[in-house]
């Protein structure tokens, strides 16, 4: 498979009388995104405001961000099998909007979290304060049960994101990403003397606000699976997922999974990157047991020597990992575990719900507990009573002035377990 | 012996004053890795709420969440697994 990711930079957003990118600035006419996100009738309302780098603006509660993408060249446009027509994803060219973002805001339960604030020390946590965002606020009709309501949200982010994208079709780009693996068996012939390793993604798969897709099909209805990863490069995973701010996987972060990236960047040179294995993490342990064994097994089918494991979430999903890390590093398949911790204020107590001594590999993306000073915003896109959930959870503070102390769990993408996030590890 | 995990899939759910937990039946004998994710389950729930507190203010959507997390997992045991498993 081949796949380039041309990247169109945008340097600003505005409003418009046509949608269009010159110059790196991206001009979107409001009403006619707005007209076409209303085209579902299960959509009432929809707002839209721009939140730019630098900005006293927090955007709260998040549910998705995605990156605005044109496929210009092979097939499957959009998220095929969530917003548009099944196609194969992984071949072709895609022109990128690199540097906007659509996220979308959308009040699903009342106590959902998910900051982004574009300036001053909240934004210092979250890899979306560096992104033009172009900010969607879904309000659905009245008397939706509550999953048709969550589905109408995550489709309509996808389809103002390809809305969106369709302003860089003619633009050339200003840079161009090549990604490009052949079967297993070419790879190994070319690469013979480097060790295979595999991707293993896991992706919460429990109910409503918890779910990952594939192709638009729920991951808790799959078997573990392997996919080229250029197929998530391209759109074939989304998130459904907005309970878990600081380490649930974006849309975006599926489009642009630095692990996958990282181990493209290293393709040919140290390793032979086998592809990517995604893994449901389920709520029973006959579930968990089932994904682990089978996982597994699936690297071991491949003959990966290495494999790379990253977790979605925080409680359940860690048994899922240590079992996974127990399985492989018993079949003498070296694994490394890419995780966030739990581990309190000051960082001291036991990171994870469940340890193995066979975990010896383990890269930290930060501490979901480390508590953050958030100053109050100029304006504030969403739901301002959403701030007052945040603060309200815990004997933290909501300050008369606006001021608000929160753990960075509540920061979206702040503590990212698969890497896309602004928090890094210094040796000491 | 457990059938779902007693913990949710993030921090979050950790303020839910509802959690709803299936365990099996046939109790014939002690099953150790059931035990040992009881045991740190009810760790890391003591760790965190020494902090925090459980956010009554949102009590009916954790209960909303609660009981589609519950039926999502009963649809998935009756689709996916045999009588004596559980």
């Amino acid at each position: 498979m081949k796949l380039e990711l041309r990247r169109i930079h945008i340097k600003d957003i505005q409003f418009g009388d046509k949608l269009a990118v010159e110059n790196g600035v991206l001009t979107v006419n409001k009403e006619d995104l707005i007209e076409k996100l209303k085209e579902d009738e299960r959509i009432k309302d929809i707002k839209v405001d721009i939140a730019r780098p630098g900005e006293k603006v927090r955007i709260i509660p998040v549910k998705d961000v995605i990156e605005p993408r044109v496929k210009i060249e092979g097939a499957g446009n959009g998220f095929p099998g969530a917003s548009t027509k099944i196609a194969q994803l992984g071949d072709g060219k895609v022109n990128v909007l690199y540097g906007a973002a659509v996220v979308t805001v959308g009040d699903i339960v009342g106590f959902q979290e998910g900051v982004v604030d574009m300036w001053g020390e909240g934004a210092k946590w979250t890899p979306f304060s560096k992104t033009y965002n172009l900010v969607v606020d879904i309000t659905p009709v009245e008397g939706l049960d509550p999953h048709t309501h969550e589905a109408t949200v995550r489709l309509a982010g996808l389809k103002a994101a390809e809305f969106i994208g369709e302003a860089g079709r003619k633009v050339e780009p200003d840079e161009v990403l090549t990604y490009e693996m052949e079967s297993n068996a070419l790879e190994t012939k070319k690469y013979p003397d480097l060790p295979k390793v595999l991707y293993v993604e896991m992706l919460i798969s429990q109910g409503l606000l918890h779910d990952g897709y594939i192709y638009g099909v729920n991951s808790q209805l799959i078997l573990p699976t392997l996919i080229h990863p250029n197929e998530e490069l391209d759109g074939a995973v989304i998130s459904g997922n907005c309970v878990a701010a600081c380490d649930k996987i974006t849309t975006y972060q599926h489009q642009n999974n630095s692990v996958i990236l990282d181990l493209y960047a290293q393709h040919g040179k140290t390793i032979n990157f086998l592809g990517v294995i995604l893994t449901p993490e389920l709520t029973t342990l006959e579930g968990k047991f089932r994904t682990c064994d089978y996982t597994a097994k699936l690297c071991k089918t491949l003959g990966a020597d290495g494999v790379i494991v990253s977790e979605e979430g925080y409680g359940n999903p860690d048994s899922d990992l240590v079992m996974i890390c127990k399985r492989l590093e018993n079949a003498g398949i070296k694994t490394a575990l890419i995780t966030d911790e739990c581990s309190g204020r000051d960082g001291m107590s036991q990171p994870l719900t469940d340890t193995a001594s066979e975990a010896v590999a383990v890269v930290s993306t930060g501490n979901v507990s480390h508590v953050v000073t958030l100053p109050p915003a100029d304006k504030v896109i969403g739901n301002a009573e959403s701030i007052a959930t945040l603060a309200g959870g815990w004997d933290g503070a909501l300050l008369e002035d606006g001021t608000l102390m929160c753990e960075l769990n509540a920061v979206i993408g702040a503590t990212s377990e698969i890497g896309y996030h602004n928090c890094t590890v210094k040796l000491y | 012996m457990l059938v779902s995990h007693p913990l949710g899939a993030s921090i979050r759910m950790l303020f839910s004053p509802y959690r709803s937990i299936i365990v099996g039946e046939k109790v014939e004998e002690i099953d150790v890795f059931s035990v040992e994710i009881i045991e740190n389950s009810i760790i890391s729930y003591k760790k965190h709420m020494e902090v925090r507190n459980a956010d009554w203010d949102n009590k009916e959507d954790y209960q909303l969440i609660d009981n589609e997390l519950l039926e999502s997992t009963l649809k998935s045991l009756n689709s996916n697994s045999c009588e004596s498993c559980i």
